[in-house]
Protein backbone atom coordinates (compact mmCIF):
# COMPACT_ATOMS: atom_id res chain seq x y z
CA UNK A 1 0.00 0.00 0.00
CA UNK A 2 1.25 3.65 -0.81
CA UNK A 3 0.89 5.39 2.03
CA UNK A 4 1.77 8.52 0.61
CA UNK A 5 -1.50 8.43 -1.36
CA UNK A 6 -2.94 9.79 2.14
CA UNK A 7 -0.52 12.98 2.23
CA UNK A 8 -2.85 15.42 0.56
CA UNK A 9 -5.50 14.19 2.54
CA UNK A 10 -3.40 15.19 5.51
CA UNK A 11 -2.28 18.56 4.84
CA UNK A 12 -6.18 18.61 3.62
CA UNK A 13 -7.26 17.92 7.23
CA UNK A 14 -4.05 19.44 9.47
CA UNK A 15 -2.42 21.55 7.30
CA UNK A 16 -1.96 25.49 8.31
CA UNK A 17 -3.76 26.52 4.73
CA UNK A 18 -6.61 24.14 5.95
CA UNK A 19 -7.41 26.46 8.78
CA UNK A 20 -6.68 29.83 7.08
CA UNK A 21 -3.28 30.61 7.65
CA UNK A 22 -0.12 30.43 6.03
CA UNK A 23 3.74 29.65 6.36
CA UNK A 24 6.48 31.37 5.05
CA UNK A 25 9.82 30.78 3.91
CA UNK A 26 10.78 34.37 5.25
CA UNK A 27 13.89 33.99 3.59
CA UNK A 28 12.53 33.71 -0.08
CA UNK A 29 9.14 34.59 0.36
CA UNK A 30 7.52 31.32 -0.56
CA UNK A 31 4.52 30.35 0.94
CA UNK A 32 4.47 26.53 1.92
CA UNK A 33 1.95 24.18 3.43
CA UNK A 34 2.59 22.56 7.02
CA UNK A 35 1.16 20.49 9.97
CA UNK A 36 2.09 23.06 12.95
CA UNK A 37 2.72 21.07 15.89
CA UNK A 38 3.64 22.98 19.51
CA UNK A 39 3.37 20.98 23.12
CA UNK A 40 4.64 22.02 26.56
CA UNK A 41 8.01 21.33 27.21
CA UNK A 42 9.56 21.06 30.27
CA UNK A 43 13.44 21.81 30.70
CA UNK A 44 14.40 20.31 34.10
CA UNK A 45 16.99 23.30 34.94
CA UNK A 46 17.97 23.91 38.16
CA UNK A 47 15.29 23.15 41.30
CA UNK A 48 12.39 24.17 39.90
CA UNK A 49 12.66 23.97 36.08
CA UNK A 50 11.39 25.66 33.70
CA UNK A 51 7.83 25.30 31.25
CA UNK A 52 7.96 26.61 27.45
CA UNK A 53 6.65 25.19 24.39
CA UNK A 54 8.43 22.76 21.61
CA UNK A 55 7.08 24.07 18.33
CA UNK A 56 7.85 22.08 14.70
CA UNK A 57 6.43 21.79 11.35
CA UNK A 58 5.87 18.90 9.25
CA UNK A 59 6.54 19.59 5.39
CA UNK A 60 6.28 17.71 2.61
CA UNK A 61 10.16 17.76 0.69
CA UNK A 62 8.38 17.33 -2.30
CA UNK A 63 6.68 20.82 -1.80
CA UNK A 64 9.59 22.75 -0.28
CA UNK A 65 12.87 21.22 -1.76
CA UNK A 66 15.59 20.80 1.14
CA UNK A 67 15.25 23.60 3.67
CA UNK A 68 18.73 24.87 4.39
CA UNK A 69 19.49 24.67 8.14
CA UNK A 70 18.84 28.14 10.29
CA UNK A 71 15.93 28.97 7.64
CA UNK A 72 13.67 31.96 8.66
CA UNK A 73 10.08 30.48 9.03
CA UNK A 74 7.21 32.79 9.34
CA UNK A 75 3.93 31.04 11.30
CA UNK A 76 1.03 31.80 13.22
CA UNK A 77 2.20 35.66 13.55
CA UNK A 78 6.10 34.22 14.85
CA UNK A 79 9.21 34.22 13.27
CA UNK A 80 11.17 30.52 14.10
CA UNK A 81 14.66 29.94 12.80
CA UNK A 82 14.81 25.87 12.04
CA UNK A 83 17.53 24.40 14.57
CA UNK A 84 16.94 20.76 13.42
CA UNK A 85 15.60 18.67 10.50
CA UNK A 86 14.26 15.41 11.04
CA UNK A 87 13.91 13.12 7.53
CA UNK A 88 12.76 13.11 5.59
CA UNK A 89 11.30 9.96 6.11
CA UNK A 90 10.01 7.23 3.59
CA UNK A 91 6.88 9.00 2.74
CA UNK A 92 9.31 12.52 2.42
CA UNK A 93 7.72 14.44 5.24
CA UNK A 94 10.42 16.52 6.54
CA UNK A 95 9.85 17.55 10.29
CA UNK A 96 11.67 20.96 11.11
CA UNK A 97 12.30 21.79 15.07
CA UNK A 98 12.30 25.18 15.00
CA UNK A 99 13.58 28.05 17.61
CA UNK A 100 11.57 31.22 17.94
CA UNK A 101 12.94 34.12 17.57
CA UNK A 102 10.42 36.74 17.59
CA UNK B 1 9.97 37.09 64.75
CA UNK B 2 11.66 35.41 61.49
CA UNK B 3 14.39 33.01 61.13
CA UNK B 4 17.31 34.27 60.50
CA UNK B 5 17.43 32.43 56.92
CA UNK B 6 14.49 33.98 56.01
CA UNK B 7 15.98 37.27 56.45
CA UNK B 8 19.10 36.77 54.23
CA UNK B 9 17.10 34.95 51.73
CA UNK B 10 14.86 37.99 52.02
CA UNK B 11 18.00 40.57 52.03
CA UNK B 12 19.37 38.96 49.03
CA UNK B 13 15.68 39.39 46.98
CA UNK B 14 15.82 42.51 48.07
CA UNK B 15 19.41 43.72 46.42
CA UNK B 16 18.71 41.39 43.11
CA UNK B 17 15.04 43.23 42.90
CA UNK B 18 17.36 46.64 42.78
CA UNK B 19 18.59 45.51 39.90
CA UNK B 20 17.02 47.27 36.53
CA UNK B 21 17.56 43.53 34.72
CA UNK B 22 15.66 41.64 37.35
CA UNK B 23 13.69 44.32 38.88
CA UNK B 24 9.87 41.79 39.49
CA UNK B 25 11.84 38.97 38.90
CA UNK B 26 12.68 37.86 42.05
CA UNK B 27 11.65 35.11 43.48
CA UNK B 28 12.81 32.65 46.99
CA UNK B 29 12.25 29.24 47.22
CA UNK B 30 9.83 28.73 44.17
CA UNK B 31 9.02 25.58 43.48
CA UNK B 32 6.97 25.37 40.51
CA UNK B 33 8.45 25.88 36.91
CA UNK B 34 9.03 29.48 35.30
CA UNK B 35 7.02 30.37 32.50
CA UNK B 36 9.55 31.13 29.43
CA UNK B 37 7.82 34.15 27.66
CA UNK B 38 6.96 35.65 30.37
CA UNK B 39 8.99 35.24 33.02
CA UNK B 40 12.66 35.29 32.11
CA UNK B 41 14.90 36.42 32.75
CA UNK B 42 14.78 36.11 36.47
CA UNK B 43 16.27 35.02 39.58
CA UNK B 44 15.49 32.31 42.26
CA UNK B 45 17.19 32.14 45.53
CA UNK B 46 17.28 29.04 47.53
CA UNK B 47 18.59 28.40 50.87
CA UNK B 48 18.97 24.59 50.19
CA UNK B 49 21.66 23.21 53.25
CA UNK B 50 22.70 24.55 56.60
CA UNK B 51 26.01 23.51 58.61
CA UNK B 52 25.74 24.31 62.01
CA UNK B 53 28.22 23.34 65.21
CA UNK B 54 28.57 25.48 68.81
CA UNK B 55 30.82 28.56 68.71
CA UNK B 56 33.22 29.28 70.84
CA UNK B 57 30.69 31.35 72.75
CA UNK B 58 28.42 28.16 74.48
CA UNK B 59 25.26 29.83 74.00
CA UNK B 60 26.21 30.37 70.49
CA UNK B 61 25.41 28.23 67.20
CA UNK B 62 27.50 29.41 64.50
CA UNK B 63 25.70 28.56 61.05
CA UNK B 64 27.12 28.11 57.43
CA UNK B 65 24.44 28.43 54.87
CA UNK B 66 24.48 27.66 51.62
CA UNK B 67 22.66 29.96 49.11
CA UNK B 68 21.89 29.11 45.86
CA UNK B 69 20.76 31.84 43.48
CA UNK B 70 19.48 30.45 40.25
CA UNK B 71 19.61 33.43 37.01
CA UNK B 72 17.59 31.99 34.70
CA UNK B 73 17.50 33.60 31.29
CA UNK B 74 16.85 32.76 27.26
CA UNK B 75 18.55 34.08 24.62
CA UNK B 76 18.92 33.18 20.52
CA UNK B 77 22.29 33.57 20.79
CA UNK B 78 24.90 33.80 23.07
CA UNK B 79 23.24 32.73 26.13
CA UNK B 80 26.22 32.12 27.78
CA UNK B 81 26.94 36.34 27.61
CA UNK B 82 23.59 37.15 28.56
CA UNK B 83 24.02 34.61 31.49
CA UNK B 84 27.51 36.19 32.56
CA UNK B 85 25.92 39.99 32.35
CA UNK B 86 23.38 39.19 34.49
CA UNK B 87 26.04 37.40 36.59
CA UNK B 88 28.16 40.56 36.76
CA UNK B 89 25.48 42.59 38.05
CA UNK B 90 24.47 40.22 40.70
CA UNK B 91 27.94 39.45 42.02
CA UNK B 92 28.49 43.43 42.59
CA UNK B 93 25.57 43.24 44.20
CA UNK B 94 26.15 40.80 46.70
CA UNK B 95 29.68 41.68 47.16
CA UNK B 96 28.30 45.30 48.26
CA UNK B 97 26.79 44.41 51.27
CA UNK B 98 28.03 40.60 52.32
CA UNK B 99 26.17 40.88 55.43
CA UNK B 100 23.09 41.61 54.01
CA UNK B 101 22.56 44.05 56.16
CA UNK B 102 22.92 42.38 60.05
CA UNK B 103 21.77 39.04 58.83
CA UNK B 104 24.90 37.33 58.52
CA UNK B 105 28.62 37.74 59.83
CA UNK B 106 30.03 37.05 56.60
CA UNK B 107 29.58 35.81 52.81
CA UNK B 108 31.26 35.07 49.49
CA UNK B 109 30.97 33.31 46.63
CA UNK B 110 31.74 30.11 46.50
CA UNK B 111 31.12 28.50 43.31
CA UNK B 112 29.37 28.96 40.13
CA UNK B 113 27.51 25.92 37.68
CA UNK B 114 25.93 26.71 34.08
CA UNK B 115 23.72 24.80 32.44
CA UNK B 116 21.81 25.00 28.90
CA UNK B 117 18.69 23.72 27.34
CA UNK B 118 17.85 23.55 23.54
CA UNK B 119 14.98 21.52 23.69
CA UNK B 120 11.82 23.72 23.43
CA UNK B 121 11.76 26.57 21.30
CA UNK B 122 13.99 28.90 22.95
CA UNK B 123 17.76 28.00 24.10
CA UNK B 124 17.72 28.41 27.90
CA UNK B 125 20.20 28.39 30.45
CA UNK B 126 20.82 28.89 34.52
CA UNK B 127 23.21 29.97 35.63
CA UNK B 128 23.82 28.92 39.30
CA UNK B 129 25.77 31.25 42.03
CA UNK B 130 26.63 29.54 44.77
CA UNK B 131 26.90 31.51 48.33
CA UNK B 132 28.78 30.09 51.67
CA UNK B 133 27.22 32.40 54.42
CA UNK B 134 28.27 32.35 57.80
CA UNK B 135 25.76 33.89 60.70
CA UNK B 136 25.70 33.07 64.27
CA UNK B 137 22.59 32.29 66.42
CA UNK B 138 21.82 31.76 69.97
CA UNK B 139 21.23 28.47 70.68
CA UNK B 140 17.55 27.49 70.31
CA UNK B 141 17.21 30.26 68.75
Amino acid sequence: MDFSLLDGAVLAAFGERAGGRSVTLADSGIEIDAVFDSRPFEDGLGVAGGSSLSTTIAVRIADTGPVAAEARIAVRGRLYRVKDRRGPDGAGWLVLDLERIA
Amino acid sequence: MTHRRQDIRAAIAAALDALPTLAGRVATNRPRPTQQAEELPCAIVYTPREASAPAAVKTTLSRALTVIIEIRAAAPDALDDTLDALAESVEAALAADPGFGRSALTSYLAGTSLDMEDGGEAVVGVLSLELAVTYHTRSGA
